[in-house]
């Protein structure tokens, strides 16, 4: 892509995703609404009262009496307005709750997915160039299992391993409780309880990497370029990085563009297993106890981020690949 | 000394093949400053052959016996190493297809200074690489340097190709069909480029063909190859003119000849006449920038009953659009398609159904073009069954087909990839004769075929036609064949016809300048094979 295309492009992308993001909050909406059960009768069930009279007040004052179409264009009004609207659960502004909460979880997905994309195309690399001898069966077999083992169980074996049998890592939290700490050594307590949450998110990924680059590689190996390359007398090494690992990345950023906007709505689970402080964990807590104006908070940020991914790939996708024309 | 020696070369083909070897026995020098052809078919192992030479044959394919030995070395006891270090430097070579051969993510100046870089000569490139481009007549050599392969037109490829290959000065440069996948006005200048570089720098050339044009055009010296040996070979001259093998005489009578003779002027009723049909693509618009292709305007044209126009010209100038508009697989905007005299345009599908019917059509690719889960017979009896034939009758007439075609009956059970490139063209041309066409449109039904088999294809079109009465558009890149087969050619330059006329007028007196390049771009044009 020529540099002088991208401010137009750019542009016309963002108003795109603009309205796509209006659709989604939108949808979002309506789906939290149509689930069965409201705040109120999480509220009025917890406190053990429930009359209909004392139910009946919760209602107007959550302004859930009115009808849906004006409960949609307050909240419109008010995301319109940057404003995400207030937990009374919490008793905390949502963008408060969800800006508190989003660094735990882009550190974690953003660790898994560097493991997951460099592990992946590594290996994958690996094996495509030894393909058939023992290095590429063993690299299958590895990602075969990741790909078909749940997240949970993964996880849950991990801390079972490296911190119930070996007590070399923590196994929940974000950091060490009740320990003073300065600089540096903050950072090494974060690594170290990110190690696990990390990987057990980004083995399933490294994976699908793993067999997408060397089905890719192998593909591209047998391509008409390839063969140039080799009539030029370019040495082998230098064949597989600069020709043919390079256009089968192609693929692979493909994917990983759809992994980078799944993995914050990807991560409840893992920030379950794992106690991770996260947005996920929020999002969970959010759904048990019907608090809409958090759950839709959450909705909304994730979709951005979304949004915001595809947006990034295409870019990436377009710089890398000349033939890409960026189109509105 | 030969700078070349290829002796008693035999490669093997993996167990389960037609034949054990893929080349047997096969022996034949270059020597410097001079043009060898290999000719031969698909398949015939002349490919196999130079990329012995190179040392790029795939792990399936070993050496089985032989030597190969290039400037006093022999290459086939030479280290990987070393056959690297020989390739690029001494040993050079061009492909077949420029679409696919330069790397789509690099850079074309950086793909050349790759040859030079990893040779150690790379401190020279940012001076080389520009001076090269220019040495292959490409324009605003640092403008092309800078741009992407796909920025190139497929002409313009083929010479950062030949530039990539002449970059340290080899001895010798293997070709390997380096023109077949060009129009004929680039390949002959690909063939002109090639021969000036080789004359000028004494190099010696082994060039593979399949066309005995280009042979006639380029050639020093002949080998012919046919099922993996070497028939016969002699000087250009020689075997063109004289050839003594059966095979030789075989192909040699086979090529179109190119002379069109003069055929008696059709007047009957006009089946399908053309009036202002344009069809123009738009991309983009909205939000991103437009870009407008005229592909079809200014094409009139009338076909009379039992004629055969053709359409000719090169890739890009609209004959296979224009022909696709008359059976609304393309809907053109304006103008009038009358068929006996009703506008075809403006009817909708329903309503156009009894004339697919009276309209068929042949595609070009016989391997894409029929569905491979189906079996020949059920292929065939597909359409009259649409329109309402019983089953039974459908396929009893499939039958007589394949015998009009020239194939077994019991091909019927079969499945496409059980056939020749051949034999699906033939299926492709029953299936198109189970509607009982009137009119039948022919894209390029013979450029994808070997020349023997394209002359039978040829001949089975001209009976088939003679027989059964039908009017044909018959559309083609290959001027050889129009000659042989149309008796009114028009030809089409960026979606206009040009020129049209009886052929045999257009042939010996073109008016229009594109069609005098087109008719001096045809190789061997001053060849006239012999009578056999």
């Amino acid at each position: 892509m020529e540099a002088s295309k991208l401010p137009g492009f750019l542009l016309r992308r963002a108003v795109k995703a603009a309205l796509v993001v209006l659709a989604i909050v939108v949808c979002n909406f309506l789906l939290v609404h149509a689930a069965p059960g409201d705040p109120a009768s999480v509220i009025a069930g917890q406190s053990g009262a429930a009359d209909a009279v004392f139910l009946e007040q919760l209602r107007k004052q959550f302004g859930l009496d009115q009808p849906l179409y004006v409960q949609l264009w307050i909240y419109l009004k008010s995301v319109l307005s940057l404003d995400l609207g207030f937990s009374h659960r919490q008793q905390a502004s949502v963008a408060q709750l969800v800006l508190e909460r989003l660094p735990a979880t882009l550190l974690l997905t953003g660790a898994a997915f560097a493991f997951a994309l460099a592990g992946g195309v590594t290996l994958g690399a690996l094996a495509a160039q030894r393909v058939g001898r023992w290095a590429d069966s063993i690299i299958t077999v590895i990602a075969l299992t990741f790909y078909a083992t749940p997240l949970f169980w993964v996880g849950l074996m991990l801390v079972l391993v490296f911190s119930v049998w070996l007590e070399w890592l923590p196994s929940f939290g974000m950091s060490s409780v009740g320990v003073e700490m300065h600089g540096l050594e903050v950072v090494w307590d974060v690594a170290q309880h990110l190690l696990l949450p990390a990987l057990t998110l980004g083995l399933f990924y490294l994976a699908v990497y793993a067999r997408l680059t060397r089905a890719t590689m192998l593909e591209v190996a047998d391509q008409d370029f390839v063969k140039t390359a080799r009539a030029k007398g370019v040495p082998e090494g230098r064949i597989l990085r600069a020709h043919v690992l390079r256009n089968a990345l192609l693929p692979v950023i493909t994917f990983a563009g759809i992994q980078a906007g799944q993995l914050l709505g990807g991560s409840i689970l893992v920030e379950t297993v794992f106690a991770w402080p996260g947005i996920g964990r929020l999002a969970f807590e959010a759904l048990l106890a019907r608090d809409y104006p958090v759950l839709l908070g959450v909705f909304f940020c994730t979709s951005v981020m979304v949004v915001l991914f595809n947006l990034l790939t295409d870019m990436l996708y377009a710089i890398i690949d000349p033939r890409v024309e960026v189109a509105g | 000394m030969s700078l070349l020696r290829v002796e008693g070369l035999t490669v093997a083909l993996p167990p389960g093949g037609d034949r054990p070897h893929a080349v047997e026995d096969v022996s034949f020098h270059v020597d410097a400053g001079e043009i060898l052809c290999v000719v031969g078919e698909s398949g015939s192992g002349k490919s196999i052959s130079a990329n012995a030479v190179m040392g790029l044959l795939p792990k399936g394919l070993p050496v089985r016996r032989g030597s190969i030995t290039f400037e006093g070395r022999n290459l086939l006891s030479l280290a990987p190493e070393a056959m690297r270090k020989l390739r690029g430097e001494r040993l050079a070579m061009i492909f077949q297809e420029p679409m696919t051969a330069l790397n789509p993510l690099m850079r074309v100046g950086d793909q050349i200074a790759e040859v030079l870089r990893v040779h150690g000569s790379g401190a020279d490139a940012a001076r080389r690489v520009p001076e090269l481009l220019a040495a292959v007549n490409l324009p605003d050599p640092a403008a092309i340097a800078r741009s992407h392969p796909f920025r190139l037109s497929g002409g313009q490829r083929q010479r950062v190709m030949i530039a990539m290959a002449l970059a340290l000065e080899p001895a010798l440069l293997i070709a390997d069909e380096p023109t077949t996948a060009l129009d004929v006005t680039t390949q002959m200048q690909i063939l002109r480029l090639i021969r000036e570089i080789q004359s000028r720098r004494g190099m010696g050339v082994l060039f593979i063909t399949h066309d005995f044009g280009v042979v006639a055009e380029i050639a020093d010296r002949v080998a012919v190859m046919q099922r993996g040996r070497i028939v016969e070979q002699g000087p250009a001259e020689e075997l063109l003119n004289r050839p003594q093998h059966p095979y030789t005489r075989a192909l040699i009578a086979a090529v179109p000849h190119g002379a069109a003779e003069a055929r008696a002027v059709i007047a009957t009723a006009p089946v399908l006449e053309l009036r202002g049909v344009e069809k123009t693509y738009r991309r983009g618009g909205f939000f991103g920038a437009r870009a407008v292709v005229r592909a079809v305007h200014d094409a009139d044209f009338t076909l009379r009953r039992g004629e055969t126009l053709g359409l000719v010209g090169e890739s890009g100038s609209g004959k296979s659009t224009l022909a696709r508009c008359v059976v609304k697989l393309v809907e053109p905007e304006q103008g009038t398609i009358a068929y006996h005299g009703t506008d075809l345009r403006p009817l909708s599908r329903a309503a156009w159904k009894p004339y697919r019917q009276r309209i068929q059509m042949v595609f070009q690719d016989p391997y894409a073009s029929l569905n491979p889960r189906r079996t020949v017979g059920d292929t065939i009896a597909e359409g009259p069954v649409t329109h309402g034939e019983p089953r039974g009758k459908a396929l009893e007439r499939a039958r007589e087909l394949l015998r009009l075609v020239q194939l077994d009956p019991g091909a019927m059970d079969r499945y496409p990839h059980e056939f020749s490139g051949g034999q699906r063209q033939r299926i492709g041309i029953a299936r198109a004769l189970a509607m009982e066409p009137e009119l039948l449109i022919a894209d390029e039904p013979v450029s994808a075929l070997d020349v023997s088999v394209q002359a039978q294809v040829l001949a089975l079109l001209a009976e088939i036609r003679a027989r059964l009465g039908l009017t044909m558009l018959f559309i083609t890149h290959d001027l050889r064949v129009a000659a042989q087969i149309c008796d009114r050619v028009a030809v089409m330059q960026r979606g206009a016809i040009v020129e049209q006329g009886p052929t045999s007028e257009v042939f010996a007196a073109p008016q229009h300048p594109y069609t005098r390049q087109l008719l001096d771009s045809i190789p061997g044009r001053g060849w006239t094979p012999p009578a056999l």
